[in-house]
């Protein structure tokens, strides 16, 4: 099965590797949304750490929605899905490297949209990036199984680019409130228990919603509706 | 329209016991500390439990669509997701008429309860909105939408509670005194009455519609022939 | 075999929950946390609230109702044009 996974991932990772739209626009979009928020928080002091982690947490969602939409909407115009739905291939390891894709790209946002945190609102990440980074992998895992299932479920579905967003920010509020809350806490210095139970509030979250998306694929997603 | 003798009996009951229960809830003893403003709590609290229960029985139905195909199942769901909505708007309107008098602003971020229910009234309309914008394949859609929003419940509850650090100030059930419970249970019972009256009104509509979709293929299929 | 998988990630998110909520606890209202000086008048938050379920109620009726109405006259129509064309 994993190797399965690593064949489909692979198959897209070299779809992107020949034109990096997807990279490419969901960075610039990611770049343009922080630099929007420069302009909106950045009028005298130093911001405070629950404005950095806020910043870097809904960048990543909103440009994270933006690829994501877009690399669906790249399917349905070649109609790959759909021939792959069509294939003998397990749903579940449709599901998982959708899953793994999504991941990597919104991965990828995460470390510039870091990088631009620490240049441009001069966030300090000195110490804490290790367990940053552990953060930010759990909130990516948990937003991408809930993307992976949604936008491959919207198929063709009328009014679908609106839906998506919709659909996808109330059901991953409680990864954006522990992405945010754990983040401030680490630029602050904050607690070391409250930041490991946002972190085991995400493995919980994780758990559930990948179980669930792995479950729930087979049923929603159909090739007649790709 | 053709109503049968079990729904007219619970009609009945749930239209008899709301005209009592404004009687027994003047007559109820005044709370001593929030005075007056307590006796919003009577039709707030089975509304509330209304809208979780709307919910996980929208759940149940889209369950019952996705594994078993149940064409009523998918009726039941969309005529509970339209009163989790409709309930849930109840209780968020009520609950800061409450909070305006007793922590003197209309909303604290704090109530776990009160954010708990915006965040799956958000949901549950993004559902109907998939419903009544996603066009014929967005059904499997929804249904996946409801699972996901149950499920999500326990974990937003958990992740707003942990948001802030200021914990939630409000009085449970068992505290009410004696004289209270009377008049809070008939509300409660009625509400739920008057629930399956309304979720009975609202599938004999869908029932409805779908019947008037096939009079209609019909006809043009009579019509085609001649 | 999945049912039952489901049924168990809920009562495990939902023990966590409660579990949760359990410990923090809910502490009841006391007078010291009541507002002091409010201005807005306790009947009319009351009758509000009362008055929006009330109201929401009777409109959700009303175009449940309507929209069922709406639906009935479209079919009989169908049906006359039937009859007249069976006719």
């Amino acid at each position: 099965m994993i190797r399965d996974v690593l064949t489909l991932l692979g198959k897209d990772l070299r779809v992107e590797w020949r034109n990096q739209e997807l990279a490419l626009a969901t960075l610039f979009f990611a770049a343009v949304v922080m630099l929007i928020f420069v302009f909106a928080f950045l009028a005298g002091d130093r911001p405070s750490a629950e404005v950095c982690s806020g910043v870097l947490w809904v960048a990543l969602a909103l440009s994270g929605t933006v690829g994501i939409a877009r690399g669906f909407e790249r399917e349905r115009e070649g109609s790959s899905f759909r021939a792959l739905l069509l294939s003998p291939m397990a749903r579940e390891v449709i599901y998982v490297s959708k899953l793994t894709g999504i991941a990597l790209l919104m991965a990828l946002v995460a470390v510039v949209a870091l990088v631009l945190l620490v240049v441009l609102f001069g966030a300090m990440v000195g110490e804490i990036w290790p367990t940053l980074l552990l953060l930010l992998a759990l909130g990516i895992v948990g937003f991408s199984a809930v993307a992976a299932l949604f936008g491959a479920a919207l198929g063709r579905a009328q009014s679908r680019q609106v839906l998506l967003p919709l659909l996808l920010y109330p059901l991953t509020l409680p990864v954006l409130i522990a992405g945010t809350r754990a983040t401030a806490l680490l630029l602050s210095g904050g607690d070391a228990a409250q930041i490991s139970f946002w972190l085991r509030f995400l493995v919980v979250f994780d758990a559930v919603f990948v179980s669930l998306g792995v479950w729930l694929f087979e049923h929603v997603v159909t090739a007649g509706e790709a | 329209m053709k109503l049968s003798p079990w729904f007219l009996i619970v009609l009945t009951l749930a239209v008899f016991g709301l005209a009592m229960a404004p009687q027994l809830i003047v007559a109820a003893p005044r709370e001593v500390t929030m005075g007056l403003v307590q006796k919003i709590f009577y039709y707030h609290v089975p509304v509330a439990w209304l809208t979780f229960s709307g919910a996980f029985v929208c759940a149940g139905g889209s369950a019952a669509f996705l594994f078993r195909n149940s064409e009523r199942g998918d009726r039941i769901a969309l005529a509970a997701a339209e009163l989790t909505v409709l309930f849930g708007l109840c209780v968020l309107v009520t609950g800061p008429l409450w909070a305006r008098k007793a922590w003197g602003s209309y909303w604290k971020w704090e109530d776990v309860r009160l954010t708990t229910t915006l965040i799956l009234w958000f949901i549950f309309l993004a559902y109907l909105f998939t419903r009544k914008y996603g066009g014929p394949g967005a059904r499997k859609l929804a249904a996946a939408l409801a699972l996901f929003g149950a499920a999500d419940v326990p974990l937003i509850y958990l992740s707003v509670q942990f948001w802030r650090t200021i914990h939630p100030k409000t009085t449970v059930v068992s505290t009410l005194g004696p004289g209270m419970r009377g008049p809070f249970w008939l509300a409660l019972v009625s509400f739920t009455l008057l629930f399956f009256v309304l979720l009975e009104l609202r599938l004999r509509l869908e029932a409805a519609r779908v019947a008037r979709d096939e009079l209609v293929l019909a006809v043009e299929d009579w019509e085609d022939a001649q | 075999m999945k049912v039952m998988m489901f049924v168990l990630l809920l009562l495990l998110g939902g023990g966590t929950a409660l579990a949760a909520a359990d410990k923090e606890g809910f502490e009841p209202v006391n007078g010291d946390m009541m507002a002091r000086g409010e201005s807005v008048p306790a009947p009319r938050l009351v009758a509000g609230a009362y008055g929006f379920i009330f109201g929401a109620l009777l409109l959700y009726v009303a175009t449940v109702v309507l929209r069922t109405r709406r639906l009935e006259e479209e079919m009989q129509e169908l049906k006359r044009r039937i009859e007249k064309k069976s006719v």
